[in-house]
């Protein structure tokens, strides 16, 4: 097993807040980052469509293609599945950015395995042991609690130095805590530190959302009545309170659409643009947008064709979102072809490493964050 | 060692000697300590009934007599004895009828988990019980995809039955298991339109593991299962001879295979099979891997697909008895763990099932095809906190119940009750008032109640 980082706090700590913060005084908006999961292999040829390859397209997926009153123009060359017909206004914006062909070489068809690479941003056969933010976040701010994940899956922020917890959503979290004491146990026993540092993150959280609940932030904007809708004005709310907290995540599924895509991927993608759409309502409103990026990712896009049961199989590249109030909106890297296909699936022609890299670099301003050597840079923020 | 535990002390009697000069150090009897630790692992903690029960055995004698415990089994309820719908039923409903019937479905869904966790708490097979948890984490199944409890329900009954025993058999079992085709999609794959879900798991998750096969097997492993579904009458598995595709496919390179059962065999046949199974088992009893040891023990698996005789194998392991303390209980273990040791623990199975599910936990519902959690990540901060509310209604329950739950343990050796040491009381804690309920109420909510 392969290290990058040599901080290794076994998921505590409270050291966090005692890290020198580098980038920004504590009167200064912090940059927030908002990790969207697209749980279970979003299919993302039929999320973002390139019409310049409408005839092949048609014949790799006869039934399961976007039809005319499916989808909705973009621009010239592309178009967005229907479900997504908000995204136009950031779009129009210089809001909203396509990132096509995202994956990475020797793509990995586990949900499991790929969604570790994702968030470790490793290498197909490299296994690290914490997440591409775990040991960047606590230089971003003084916050107590560096990051917070909504519903599954923290490993972009585990097994480093950042203090984080995950949640269901913040009113039953908040009623939990109050009963939780201090606990300034050690021992020598690994497992139990683990709870104890699990505790302490217990702690830095709560004494963050006493100060931030005090203010009593009301929410302007509807929010969708979903999970993800709730989890995302959950999200609004803590960014409203200003406790300076650097990033959140959210994951919104199952995208794993082997069966009957349609109707449940145009409900997920409503669902996504709905609470995307309220969020970015909610922070213009209270003058946060230009400090917010929110990016899509999931373990892998689907195979090119279509598959027997109305539906898609795990495939390799994929097209992700960038939405903020400085993204530099509009398309990066190709869109994969569908006529060079590796063993039926599109082939990858962005290394997903060179998106993170370059969203800690130019985002935060942490010009030595280096996921790997030879990333190109993605110049897809506008500065502050 | 396998002497049966009945032959235990006429065996001790009459051979001591013999022992002295010829037994491992490993099988003297059985410390307390490690009696409870075996109990904790391979049970859900050390009931006092069993630790009894142990003394004087060695530990292999303790671990057979775990293994031989006889199951006892609740009443089932009665919805699982009604039929399932026929297609031309399914097809006649009104959307009335069909909210109805998806709401009797959700209702007996929840009495079936009810009966599994009363099951759970009153049986005393508890080594059995656990590995039949193992295998449902292992073979998933959904009820949120499979819908129908019934189907579950038989699922079950068939792990439970092979969870000690032929592993070759439990895994044909499983591939053609009505509950698993349906939640692996298999129902949907045939020889013109493969669907590749139910082929890609059984490589990646419930054999081979990541990175042991290619997509070119996937893809023969997906044509070999096509044509294998459920009728929609009977509710039986069911091979469709004009969906299934019967010609030669190639695998792991050089094998030909064209069925589901040649795929079943190939599959056996290879050694990463067995290695991936015992590091399965391993890690469920032990916190640390050690791959020297799983190769070996896999190579003698690989002989009989015993699965009594792997389980006998890790736990006879000397890494097994030098863990204690180093794993954290899954929510059931802790929701079962604790009903058993406290007996009188007034909470209804509605609310601890409720808990259970917020703790990760859903019977016979795991979150995804790889299964619930495992090791560290079955807590993150909010499953922190509600096994501390678990914790605290337990604690709340001893105290108002002092006589029937608390008092057994006050005479008695606390220290067998938790995985680490009892913590002591502060001063001022030790000052005044019931010393025996502070103890059992801190016992309890520790965090090293969390452990096994």
């Amino acid at each position: 097993m392969k290290r990058r980082d040599f901080l290794y706090f076994g998921g505590a700590t409270a050291m966090a807040a005692g890290f020198p913060s580098l980038a920004l005084s504590a009167r200064a908006k912090t940059p927030v980052l908002i990790l969207i999961e697209l749980n279970g292999g979003n299919d993302s040829h039929n999320t973002v469509l390139d019409r310049e390859q409408l005839g092949i397209y048609k014949m790799l997926r006869p039934t399961l293609g976007l039809a005319d009153d499916e989808r909705v123009t973009l621009d010239k060359r592309f178009a967005l599945h229907r479900s997504l017909t908000d995204f136009k206004v950031p779009w129009d914006k210089g809001e909203l950015a396509l990132v096509h062909g995202l994956g990475y070489p020797h793509a990995n068809k586990s949900h499991f395995r790929s969604i570790e690479i994702w968030d470790m941003a490793s290498a197909h056969d490299e296994y690290l042991s914490s997440g591409w933010l775990a040991n960047v976040l606590p230089n971003i701010s003084k916050s107590e609690i560096n990051a917070l994940t909504f519903g599954r899956n923290a490993l972009p922020f585990s097994g480093g130095a950042a203090s984080h917890v995950q949640l269901e959503n913040l009113s039953s979290y908040f009623k939990k805590i109050q009963r939780v004491k201090e606990n300034n146990q050690a021992s020598s026993n690994s497992a139990l530190n683990h709870l104890l540092g699990l505790n302490q993150n217990i702690q830095n959280s709560k004494a963050a959302l006493m100060r931030g609940l005090s203010k009593d932030i009301k929410l302007k904007q509807n929010f969708p009545n979903n999970n993800f809708g709730k989890q995302m004005a959950d999200i609004a709310k803590v960014i409203r309170m200003d406790l300076h907290v650097p990033a959140f995540k959210v994951a919104i599924g199952s995208f794993d659409t082997h069966r009957g895509q349609k109707g449940k991927h145009q409900q997920l993608l409503k669902q996504l643009a709905d609470g995307m759409m309220a969020l970015r309502g909610e922070l213009i409103q209270s003058g946060h947008w230009s400090n917010i990026l929110m990016m899509t990712y999931s373990e892998f896009g689907r195979r090119a064709g279509q598959n027997g049961s109305a539906g898609s199989d795990h495939g390799t590249a994929a097209s992700h979102f960038l939405m903020g109030g400085r993204v530099r909106g509009g398309h990066f890297g190709e869109y994969p072809s569908f006529e060079q296909l590796e063993n039926k699936d599109v082939v990858h022609n962005v290394d997903f490493r060179a998106l993170y890299q370059s969203v800690v670099r130019d985002w935060w301003q942490q010009d030595n964050f280096t996921l790997a050597s030879g990333l190109p840079s993605l110049d897809l923020i506008h500065p502050a | 060692m396998k002497t049966p535990p009945f032959f235990a002390n006429l065996a001790n009697a009459l051979v001591l000697f013999c022992f002295v000069f010829l037994i491992p150090t490993y099988s003297w009897a059985l410390a307390l300590d490690e009696s409870k630790h075996l109990l904790l692992r391979a049970g859900f903690g050390a009931k006092p009934s069993i630790v009894q029960q142990l003394v004087g055995f060695t530990k292999s004698q303790s671990i057979h007599y775990l293994l031989n415990l006889k199951a006892s089994s609740e009443s089932l309820p009665s919805c699982m004895n009604e039929a399932l719908p026929t297609r031309k039923e399914r097809k006649a409903y009104t959307q009335e009828q069909r909210r109805a019937v998806s709401k009797k479905r959700r209702v007996c869904a929840n009495e079936l988990r009810a009966w599994y966790l009363q099951d759970l708490i009153n049986d005393e097979a508890v080594l059995r019980n656990q590995m039949t948890l193992f295998w449902h984490n292992h073979f998933t199944s959904s009820l949120r995809k499979v819908k129908a409890p019934q189907l579950i329900y038989q699922q079950h009954r068939r792990i439970n039955a092979l969870a000690l025993g032929d592993f070759s058999k439990l895994l044909m079992a499983m591939v053609k298991d009505p509950a698993m085709l349906i939640y692996l999609d298999n129902v949907n794959n045939s020889k013109l339109k493969p669907n590749e879900n139910l082929g890609r798991e059984l490589l990646e998750l419930f054999t081979l593991g990541e990175g042991n096969y290619t997509e070119a097997d996937v893809r023969s492993a997906a044509q070999a299962l096509t044509g294998l579904g459920v009728n929609p009458n009977t509710y039986q598995t069911v091979l469709r001879k004009k969906r299934h595709d019967n010609s030669v496919k190639q695998i792991f390179q050089s094998d030909k295979i064209r069925s589901a059962d040649d795929l079943v065999s190939a599959i056996l046949a290879q050694p990463q099979t067995s290695i991936y199974i015992t590091k399965a088992m391993w890690l469920h009893f032990i916190s640390e891997e050690d791959s020297d040891q799983i190769k070996r023990i896999a190579k003698q698996f690989a002989k009989d697909w015993d699965i009594a005789k792997l389980v006998v194998a890790v736990l006879n392991s000397q890494q097994f008895w030098q863990d204690q303390g180093q794993m954290f209980k899954s929510p059931v273990e802790l929701v079962v763990g604790s009903a058993q040791l406290f007996k009188g623990l007034k909470v209804s199975l509605k609310r601890l099932l409720k808990m259970q599910r917020e703790m990760g936990q859903n019977l016979f519902d795991p979150p995804n095809v790889k299964g619930w959690p495992k090791g560290k990540n079955w807590i993150d901060a909010n499953k922190l906190l509600v096994r501390s509310q678990l914790t605290s209604q337990l604690a709340r329950a001893i105290s108002a119940n002092m006589a029937q739950m608390g008092a057994p343990y006050c005479t008695g050796n606390m220290t067998m009750l938790s995985a680490l040491e009892v913590p002591e009381l502060t001063p001022s804690e030790n000052s005044m008032g019931d010393n025996c309920q502070k103890r059992l109420v801190k016992l309890v909510t520790d965090p090293s109640w969390q452990l096994k």
